[in-house]
């Protein structure tokens, strides 16, 4: 065995991790080779001195820290584990309890929806549009401000009138596509055309 | 002999703390030591450590009973450490006893009270730090495996299932690492083999 290959193995010889047969052939080249001795002999100090290094104690609140964290990760598992098996199909089978209700019942509730909106609508704003509406100079597009959507929507029945359109029933805004066309037809018209 | 099989069972999965405490006291001194070994520094030590268990707490359901649960833990916390280095770049290597810097000015660490006369605490301070900054130098593949043979007494095999590399690479990193600390250590070491011939 050549000396670079001894050296090679000179760690694992020291560590005794060598199988017999390695082991056997640095033994023989030890017992000629003067350089590899000395090789072999600061692998051994430098491995010694290693151990001379202090063993430090485990600091006192090592474990208490360890531990609280411990316990808040327990707590926050717990939390997480009840959101995802409990919470969570329990709120995706009261939804799906909920949602044929609520189809059922969407047409009553808009319905209430828009008749609860009329009561929001101050009164004296459609009589400031309409009033001023009559006047010949009046500007439309301010009134148009002043008469918002809602209002215009809420009261299209009343706006429509001064203009000859049919009357539908006050107060009541008519639902569905047909209803919506004569809300925008008449909030185009307060805001942009003169009066007839 | 631990028994892992019964601390697999029900009730440390009931989150029994005080179980896993058990199971680990064995372990927390020496992976602490291994730790600070590797890292240089008390305070990343003490994180890695506590780091290190907490994930083995956690995922302790990965655990296969039958198996060395030492190695397990250990193989943990070098793959932490791995991951730490390759975050954060390079691990700063800060002396065990230098002050730390605060708003309020410096606050001197203290060190474990050796017994002895104080010359003799002075070179063993000086000698402990000169074996730190050496161990710090090398490259971590080296220093894992040199901490975990020349400190902790784990066999080759051990190492290579905790570094999960062949024996033949446990064996060349000791080698390489005891050869890159002769050279950093060499007034030390020689010094030693003269005393040890003469």
């Amino acid at each position: 065995m050549t000396c670079e290959k001894v050296r090679s193995l000179l760690s694992a010889y020291i560590d005794s991790e060598l199988d017999y047969q390695e082991l056997r052939q640095v033994e023989l080249h030890l017992l000629d080779c003067t350089y590899c001795q000395e090789e072999c002999r600061s692998l051994r100090a430098t491995k010694d001195l290693l151990g001379m290094l202090e063993s430090p104690q485990l600091p006192r609140e090592f474990w208490p820290e360890l531990k609280e964290r411990i316990n808040s990760h327990s707590v926050s598992e717990f939390y997480r584990r009840l959101l995802v098996r409990v919470l969570v199909p329990a709120c995706a089978l009261l939804a799906l309890a909920i949602l044929p209700i609520a189809l059922s019942s969407n047409t009553g509730a808009s319905k209430g929806l828009t008749e609860a909106k009329t009561d929001l609508v101050e009164p004296y704003i459609r009589e400031y549009v309409i009033s001023e509406l009559d006047r010949p100079f009046s500007d439309k597009t301010s009134l148009g401000f002043v008469a918002t959507a809602q209002a215009v929507t809420m009261y299209s029945s009343d706006l429509l009138e001064p203009y000859g359109h049919p009357t539908p029933h006050k107060g009541v805004t008519p639902s569905g596509q047909t209803g919506r066309k004569t809300q925008i037809d008449a909030f185009k018209r307060v805001m942009f055309l003169s009066p007839k | 002999m631990l028994n892992t099989q019964a601390l697999a069972g029900a009730q440390y999965r009931e989150s029994n703390i005080e179980a896993f405490e058990e199971l680990v006291r064995t372990y927390d001194q020496k992976l602490y030591r291994v730790a600070l070994r590797l890292t240089g520094n008390a305070d990343e030590a003490k994180d890695l450590a506590q780091e290190a268990l907490f994930r083995a707490y956690r995922s302790f359901d990965k655990f296969k009973i039958g198996t060395s649960f030492e190695k397990w833990l250990f193989r943990i916390a070098s793959n932490l450490y791995i991951d730490k280095l390759r975050k954060h770049g390079k691990y700063r290597f800060e002396s065990l006893d230098e002050p730390i810097a605060t708003k309020d000015g410096y606050i001197e660490k203290t060190l474990p009270d050796w017994t002895g006369n104080p010359e003799e605490i002075v070179e063993q301070n000086e000698l402990s730090e000169k074996i730190q900054a050496a161990l710090q130098s090398l490259p971590i593949n080296y220093r894992m495996a040199v901490v975990l043979y020349d400190l902790e007494g784990f066999s080759y095999e051990e190492i290579s299932g905790i570094l999960d590399c062949s024996i033949g690479t446990v064996r060349s990193r000791i080698h390489r690492g005891r050869r890159l600390l002769r050279k950093k250590l060499a007034p030390y070491v020689y010094q030693e083999t003269e005393v040890g011939v003469g």
